[in-house]
């Protein structure tokens, strides 16, 4: 059992940890609470910030449903479960997991797999050495590696561009919506089974490996 | 008796330059494809800062630039996205730069810089996406004058190996680009 604080109203959780998992989970409650329970939580003078710090400890902490959350790690998985805000998390050797955001993603690491299931708006993820998964995305999405695949499930309603040096990319767009595409790999094989059309714009580069395009 | 060496720090604006998949694409395209690759971001770099910065070293796919106003670190590197896109895309090359940037006080070594600020400019390049220009909040406290259609949007703490404190970063774009 871990600290409870109660949070201003339309408040961002910060949380900086240097080593360390980092575990967040929305649920149905209305204050924060953080374990271990000697952590802090400190308020910004405006109020729209509550940050909490940890040099070496693991930290679960329990946020109120749709809350916005902003991560900075350096090792240690970062992992999100539920439904957020906007979430921005970066990590420079950790792995970065998030469930569901009504608002944007914006996630990032050195090295490190990323790993989206839902988000509402925009979602941008870019890692080093890593492959990308993002289960659903509703608006813009931009997603780049340098070393790993990248899979992604478009409303098709805004633009998508991805970029893997040395991977394959596999596009699922939602039925009855229909891209036109630029799809440009050196050393593999680009595939669209779905008709195109102008409803939004699919940009997928890789240098090496395949390109597919379907329908979801 | 050994003679002191008197330390020149200076204050300005260092921008790191990383070409993404440069060891891929050498595999790919062989050592001469690899090195037109080079040449090509290295005569772009010049001819877009033209007298208002100037390259301190060559980092084997990367290059290391020297501002002495944030302002021309930020307009010069969104230009430089620019054409690195336009020629990407109209030789079909993966000329795919990422760029970060920091505002500090290094100290000379010969022609070479070194310092804290270089180390955390450095990492901020390590952060950044092909494509994208990254700069640290030190950077945008120094911008002094306005910059057209140029927007900073912020993207979250970020803790850097080494660094002690938190660096707040922001992503630097087009206003139409959002």
């Amino acid at each position: 059992m871990g600290t409870r604080y109660p949070i201003p109203e339309g408040s961002r959780l910060r949380v900086l940890s240097v080593s360390g998992s980092v575990e967040i989970t929305a649920e149905d409650i209305k204050e924060v609470e953080i374990d271990p329970s000697d952590r802090r939580l400190d308020v910004s003078e405006d109020e729209r910030v509550v940050e909490t710090r940890t040099k070496s400890t693991n930290l679960h902490i329990r946020v109120p449903q749709g809350m916005n959350v902003s991560v900075g790690a350096v090792s240690g998985s970062v992992k999100l479960h539920g439904r957020f805000g906007s979430i921005k998390v970066s990590t420079v050797s950790g792995h970065i997991e998030v469930g569901e955001a009504n608002g944007d993603v914006d996630i990032r690491s050195v090295s490190g797999h990323l790993q989206v299931k839902r988000c509402e708006g925009r979602c941008r993820c870019n890692t080093k050495s890593g492959r990308i998964e993002i289960g659903w995305v509703g608006r813009e999405a931009r997603a780049q590696t340098m070393s790993g695949d990248i899979e992604i499930g478009t409303a098709g309603r805004e633009d998508v561009e991805l970029r893997t040096i040395s991977g394959k990319i596999r596009i699922e767009v939602d039925p009855g919506r229909h891209p036109r595409v630029r799809l440009k790999t050196l050393g593999g094989r680009a595939r669209m089974e779905i008709p195109q059309g102008s409803d939004f714009e699919i940009s997928a580069r890789t240098l090496s490996g395949s390109i597919q395009v379907e329908e979801a | 008796m050994t003679s002191a060496t008197a330390v020149q720090t200076i204050e300005g604006t260092i921008a790191f330059t990383d070409l993404s998949g440069f060891t891929e694409f050498t595999a790919l395209q062989g050592d001469d494809a690899a090195l037109e690759l080079l040449d090509l971001q290295e005569s772009l770099v010049q001819e877009q800062m033209g007298d208002r910065g100037r390259i301190v070293k060559s980092l084997g796919d990367g290059l290391m630039l020297w501002f002495d106003d944030p302002c021309d670190a930020i307009e010069v590197s969104l230009a430089l996205q620019e054409r690195f896109e336009a020629r990407s895309l109209e030789d079909d090359l993966p000329l795919w730069v990422r760029i970060g940037i920091h505002y500090g006080r290094p100290v000379r070594r010969g022609d070479d810089l070194v310092g804290h600020d270089v180390n955390v400019a450095a990492r901020i390049v390590d952060l950044a996406a092909p494509g994208e220009v990254l700069v640290s909040e030190a950077c945008t406290t120094h911008v002094t004058r306005p910059l057209d259609s140029v927007v900073f949007e912020e993207i979250g703490p970020t803790i850097m190996k080494g660094i002690p404190e938190p660096v707040p970063l922001y992503r630097v774009m087009r206003a139409w680009d959002d």
